[in-house]
Order: structure tokens, then sequence, then C-alpha cells
């Protein structure tokens, strides 16, 4: 009787140890993962949805291996543009990605190396259409196919499907001649769509020191004419507040309106942005944000809800993150 | 954060890696993914919500592209001296102090 005790006790110490190192184990897995990113480029015209059967994947396998770690669907019915982005986070290690379309040669690109935190931006993926037959080439037997589907009745649907390159949902002389655009026409997966990749120094994409600039230096708001006259100011909602205009405060007075001072910058799209700024809040645990935006499209949101900042829900995905919700 | 108090932001947005370091009296917050979905930044905005009563005073906003390193070390009002003696107070923004040479 002692005896099974004991034994009952020694199981349950060893289940405890294997959920204690198993969950510090996945944990640490988390933390350490990098990001895979870049975006597929279809034959597709923009604004035609994809074809169901046709949806692109990137299959993720352990690199020089069939193992696969991820497969991450690109399109679904609801997709109409023909550049399509994806990312992938992924344990540190090597991997290669294929990217495969029916209808297209598969793309592979072979040896990324994913360190911790790393972020790889992978330059883009322009597929090849035309391999209709997925032979891992494009030539005579794929023309074929494709003049054929022009006589195939909707018994053969399938088939009509992949010979509709451009996904118009008809089959045309169009998808005929994306397959005979020299561009495709000859191509194979060995030699013109397997690709080693290289990494950049540090697995970042180098930065332009090429045109480095001010886009804002406003090293003093607090002007005797109020905020700096570069910036719009927006108190429409409060007409009877005038903070802000004669000072560098900025009241939100009202539990109905918002105020805000908006900065049109010159449009950036590549490389570094730093933000340096100093402001004092007075009773805003929640309600105050600094964001930067694409027109009306939200990129980067800081807000402050309930006594904490916090990076708004735009934000896919917390890579790492320090006293901060 | 305090109910009422001056801080100083530190943002910086990859917009290649699509990532940004968000740095608050610095401190190093993380590193987070900005949205993948848009073209280019050509707007920065500070403002209330709706349903917020509260004060913004904003004292200074610089905001540049591709300096690798732009510091003054006056920018913060603080001492621009480093002294031998274990007090972070005397380097600006997002330095880290360091003895261990």
């Amino acid at each position: 009787m002692k005896y099974g005790s004991l034994k009952k006790s020694a199981f349950f110490l060893i289940a405890i140890c294997i959920f204690v190192f198993t969950f510090s184990f996945s944990a640490l897995g988390a933390d350490s993962r990098g990001k895979v990113s870049g975006t597929v480029i279809t034959a597709r015209n923009d604004g035609t949805a994809a074809v169901s059967g046709k949806f692109a994947t990137v299959k993720i396998y352990l690199a020089g291996t069939q193992t696969l770690q991820n497969t991450i669907a690109l399109e679904g019915a609801e997709t109409v543009t023909k550049n399509i982005p994806f990312t992938a986070y992924l344990d540190i290690g090597a991997y290669d990605l294929y990217i495969k379309k029916s209808g297209y040669l598969d793309y592979v690109v072979k040896n990324i190396s994913v360190k911790s935190n790393s972020a790889i931006v992978l330059p883009n993926i322009e597929l090849i259409p035309g391999d209709l037959n997925g032979d891992a080439a494009v030539n005579t037997s794929d023309l074929v196919i494709s003049l054929r589907a022009f006589d195939l009745s909707s018994a053969f649907d399938f088939l009509r499907s992949i010979a509709d390159v451009n996904e118009d949902k008809n089959n045309t002389v169009s998808d005929i001649g994306i397959i005979k655009n020299s561009n495709y026409f000859g191509k194979t997966t060995a030699a013109n769509t397997t690709i080693n990749y290289v990494p950049s120094f540090d697995s970042r994409s180098p930065v332009s020191l090429a045109d480095p600039r001010y886009l804002i230096d406003d090293l003093s708001m607090a002007l005797s004419g109020g905020i700096q006259s570069g910036w719009d100011y927006d108190n429409r909602d409060q007409i009877y507040n005038t903070t802000g205009i004669t000072t560098n405060d900025i009241d939100d007075v009202s539990s109905e309106s918002h105020i805000l001072i908006k900065r049109e910058l010159t449009p950036q799209s590549t490389g570094n942005m730093v933000l340096e700024t100093q402001m004092s809040l007075n009773q805003a645990q929640s309600g105050m944000y600094l964001k930067f935006c694409d027109n009306d499209t939200t990129v980067f949101e800081m807000i402050t809800d309930g006594g904490f900042f916090k990076i708004k829900k735009q934000i896919r995905r917390v890579i790492s993150q320090r006293g901060m919700r | 954060m305090s109910s009422s108090a001056s801080y100083k932001f530190k943002i910086e947005l990859n917009l290649d890696t699509k990532i940004s370091v968000v740095n608050i009296n610095g401190s190093d917050c993380g590193i987070f993914d900005i949205t993948n979905n848009f073209a280019q930044i050509s707007k920065l905005v500070i403002g209330t919500t709706d349903a917020a009563i509260l004060t913004v005073t904003p004292t200074r906003v610089s905001l540049y592209s591709n300096y690798l390193v732009n510091e003054n070390f006056n920018g913060f009002n603080r001492r621009n001296t480093i002294r031998l003696e274990n007090n972070r107070n005397h380097v600006d923004a997002d330095w880290r102090w360091s003895r261990q040479f």
C-alpha cells in the first residue's frame, strides 16, 4: 500500500516536471521566433476574384527536407488583388519556401535562415503562369491544353479552370497569349523560379542613407502664437474652446467631441522613420492617441487606455514587449 | 503611467521590415509589427477620443528619416555630461548606460 502511494507521488512529480519543462520550452520558443514576409504576384488582373481550386499557398519545409512546418493560404474567394502579401513566424532554423498555385510554376526560395527576432523581407515573388499540366515547365504541351479548353464542355470544368490563366472565368485567347508571352514560355522551375536566399546584413533590409532629412523639426511647440503653423488644429466641435490657439496646451473639455493636431508629411514609403517627441499629459489615463497614417489608413497607433500606453489593434503581433500592454 | 506627467517618446518605424520600436522615457517598451497594408506614411496625428476630457501639451516634435545616429545630448534639457558614477540621469533618451567596458 505504501509502495503504491509512493509510486503515485513519483508519477505525479514526474508529470509536473514534464509540464513545467514543456511550458518553459514553448514559451522560450515563442520569444525567439523570427518573421519572414514577402509579396506574391500573380498574373490575375486586379479586381478579378481568385478561382476556387487554384488558390495559392506557401508551404514551408525544413531546409533540404520534405518536413512540412507550415502551410499558409494566400488566397480565398474574396481575394481580388494580384499582389498578395504574406507573413510567417518561424522558430530559429533554416527553411525552404514553396509558393504553389495551380497553373503556375512552383516558386522555391531555399535556405532562408531565421534568427531570433529577425525580420526577413523577401524580394517580390513573381509567379510564372502557364504550367497547366504541372510538369514544372511552360511549354507546347501547356499551349495545347489551353487551346483544347476552348472546345471542352462544362463537364470538364476543372480543366477549363486550370486553363483560365488570368482567372476571368473564361477560356479565351488572352489565356493563350499569357502562356505564349516570352517572359513565361520556355521557363522551368529548376532554371527560373528556384533561388537561394541571400541574406542582407543582420537579416534586415538595408536602410537608405541617400536622402536623410528632417520631416518635422519643431524643437519648441510653445510659441506665443500657439501650436506651430505647420500643424492643422482641429477643434471644430468645441467652438468656444480656444486652447491651442494662444498656447501649446490642447484641452479637450468635452466628453462628446475630440480634438486633434495633424501634420501632413512628405510621404515616406521606405527606410527608417524616427519620431522623438516630448509632451505633458494631464488626466490622460485614457483617450489620448498618437498615430501615423497613410491618408485615412492607420499604420501605427499608440493610445492611452486604463492608465497604460498601448499599441492599438491594427498591429497584428507583438514581437517582443517590455512593460507595455 | 501617471495621470499627469511629462513623457518622452521615441518611436522608430522601419517601413521596409514593417516593424516599430517604442521607447518611453528612455525605457525600451518593445518591438511591434506595423500594419502591412499601406503604401506610405503621409500624416502624423495627435489627438483625443470623443469621450476623453484631458490636456495634451506637446513641447517638442522631431521626425526624421534615415538618420542612424542623431543626438545632440541636449534635446531634453538634461545635462550633457556623462560621469563615472552610478547615475543614469545624465544621458539622453534611449542611450544605454554602461560601465562594463
